[in-house]
């Protein structure tokens, strides 16, 4: 667990003093690199301590068959919070329990979360789910005393924020991608390859018509629609 | 009733909607619920719109016959029905502390106030109209000519004093929390949009429409219990309750038709009109919520009868139990993913649509909604600790026209 090697604790606004060198992280998806291995959802199980006992996940792979039989082709997508720059969670949270970070990171202050879930309602990505109490007693039989979420709150996919190495600041998703297709990256840095996937509009934003500008970013497939990408 | 029967029964719903409520809280809230909002946000916008509706109808008859309060055909019911929306409004308190996972956290809505954030702003207002429905009781109290008195009494004169004041700052904090808790349901991205535009409208409406049946209801009761009652506000109230019932009809028959005819909105409505909650819009919303309150109150403003008045003010309260319902529940029923893109432009990238057209799967799912024990429990011990808050204000206050300070420290 990279918490317990890095002595920090899971409540990111507690967890993280340095200033962050990026403005503006973001994350690019390549679809059809993605195994399906489900390597990235067991290291972020590890890393955040997800519950998955409840199947409740920080990033999971959907997996999916598209066409009929005998023209199938599967097909996987890996989920995770979009790190929206205009986030809805954001804006709705009435306790300002979510916040905007260092380097355009949402975060949840799981001590101010009050837990009425507006913003699980309000994403629409569908990436935030509740920590429960019993959450929280059962996180204790898995990892002891020193189990990093200490309170009910609504739980999100933070990259890492605050437990990723100090010196790539890069998410256990990323880091143990088998296919290579996370890339994590500063999108401010025209030199770093997602800010080059993006500007050549290889990579881009899913429902873009909500105008959330999300920070994570996706290479469509080329499988899909004959060929022709989704 | 007597004051010994009055105590025994406040005593007896204090201790099973306390017992019911406790009882509750000892049930587990599961960590995924596919409909998150459930019965007590239900709950706590049904007491909350009832509380401000019985307080923004008592409070517009004081301003606009100010001037004649012999005219207002609710003077001697004054103190009494702004005791019935605090009452109203106390479950609906209980119930939003409940709801929601770690009720002590809820003071960082003070604290950390967002102000995009429309529950935060729930909180702002239930707490405004609160102290605006309490100064309006202490003002009609200290209406009630009793001079030679200690300091609090000279404080409740000087309330008195800004009654209309405190009177019109309540009708407005009534309003605006009415309209907010609509748009809290509405304005979300994942909620098909006809949902905000109509809703804080609707619940307006909602508040005199269920604010006129709770009053008639209580009032019923009142009479029914001490027969002390010269029923001059019956015709009157009955008028205004068939008005609050057409102007209802009109806002949900208007809002059903925008969304029926409307392709995003479209499943939503499907299964109101023909589809599993079929029973809740003709049955509940239609018969029991529109039509019956209709004949009823129109009934009961001819021939000033108080039956139909209560049969209609019943129809009124399933009804708008049922309105709530749909406005909260139906919106969560369908899965986001086809909210988010009911239609597909070419060459869509909306990755959602893909799960479910690609995959041959039906266009949307419906998702489950089941009442939990933890939210009943709390319902109905929030429910019959709202008749012991009645009970508790006959008993301590001077609500009745004759009845003279004489109780704790208004003696």
């Amino acid at each position: 667990m990279m918490s317990a090697t890095t002595g920090t604790s899971a409540n990111p606004m507690q967890a993280f003093g340095n200033t962050s060198p990026c403005n503006k992280w973001g994350m690019v998806i390549k679809i059809d690199q993605c195994l399906g291995c489900m390597a990235c959802t067991a290291a972020c199980a590890f890393e955040n301590e997800t519950p998955f006992w409840e199947e409740l996940w920080r990033t999971h792979v959907e997996d999916l068959e598209l066409g009929t039989y005998p023209n199938t082709q599967r097909m996987f997508i890996p989920r995770l919070c979009m790190q929206c720059e205009n986030p809805p969670c954001y804006y709705v949270c009435p306790t300002g329990a979510t916040q905007i970070v260092d380097g355009g990171i949402v975060v949840v202050d799981e001590y101010k979360c009050m837990g009425c879930e507006y913003c699980v309602e309000a994403c629409p990505y569908g990436a935030r789910y509740m920590y429960t109490y019993e959450d929280i007693q059962k996180a204790k039989e898995y990892y002891g005393d020193n189990a990093i979420h200490v309170v009910p709150h609504v739980d999100k996919c933070t990259y890492c924020y605050g437990t990723a190495p100090d010196d790539t600041h890069t998410p256990a998703c990323v880091r143990t991608c088998v296919g290579g297709a996370r890339i994590f990256g500063c999108l401010d840095d025209p030199n770093s390859e997602v800010s080059k996937l993006a500007e050549t509009g290889q990579a881009v934003a899913i429902n873009p018509q909500l105008n959330v500008q999300p920070h994570t970013l996706y290479v469509l497939s080329k499988k899909a629609n004959g060929g022709g990408g989704i | 009733m007597n004051k010994a029967k009055t105590l025994a029964f406040t005593l007896l719903f204090l201790i099973i909607g306390g017992a019911l409520m406790l009882y509750g809280l000892s049930f587990e809230v599961p960590n995924y619920a596919p409909v998150r909002w459930g019965l007590l946000v239900i709950g706590y916008v049904f007491f909350g719109v009832l509380g401000t509706g019985v307080s923004t109808y008592n409070s517009l008859y004081r301003v606009f016959k100010w001037k004649d309060q012999e005219g207002n055909p609710l003077h001697k019911l004054s103190s009494r029905l702004e005791w019935l929306a605090l009452a109203l409004l106390v479950p609906g308190w209980i119930m939003v502390f409940a709801s929601v996972y770690k009720p002590l956290e809820m003071t960082y809505i003070y604290t950390s106030f967002n102000p995009y954030s429309r529950i935060a702003w729930n909180g702002v207002l239930y707490l405004l109209v609160g102290v605006g429905i309490i100064l309006s009781i202490l003002a009609l109290m200290g209406e009630k000519k009793d001079t030679d008195r200690p300091v609090w009494n000279k404080v409740i004169k000087l309330i008195a004093a800004a009654d209309v004041g405190i009177i019109l700052y309540t009708i407005a904090a009534d309003l605006i929390l009415d309209a907010n808790l609509g748009a809290v349901f509405g304005y979300l991205s994942t909620w098909v949009l006809d949902f905000g535009a109509f809703v804080p409208m609707m619940y307006v409406v909602l508040s005199f429409y269920g604010g006129i049946a709770a009053l008639s209801l209580v009032s019923y009761a009142y009479w029914a219990l001490s027969r002390k009652d010269d029923g001059r506000w019956v015709k009157p109230v009955a008028r205004d309750g068939l008005i609050a019932t057409l102007a209802l009809s009109f806002m949900f028959a208007w809002w059903m038709w925008i969304m029926m005819t409307n392709q995003e909105a479209w499943p939503w409505t499907s299964l109101l009109y023909s589809g599993p909650y079929f029973k809740l819009l003709w049955d509940a919303v239609v018969f029991a919520g529109l039509l019956v309150p209709i004949i009823s109150y129109l009934v009961a403003t001819f021939k000033s009868n108080r039956h139909a008045l209560l049969i209609g003010s019943i129809g009124s309260l399933v009804g708008m139990f049922s309105i709530v319902y749909t406005s909260v529940i139906i919106p969560q029923i369908i899965t986001w993913y086809y909210s988010n893109s009911p239609i597909s432009p070419s060459g869509s990238t909306w990755l959602y649509e893909l799960r479910t057209y690609l995959n041959g799967a039906s266009p949307y799912s419906l998702l489950q909604f089941t009442i939990i024990p933890h939210d009943l429990y709390i319902f109905v011990g929030g429910a019959i600790f709202f008749m012991a808050m009645v009970g508790l204000g006959a008993l301590l206050l001077p609500l009745e026209e004759d009845e003279k300070p004489r109780h704790w420290f208004f003696r």
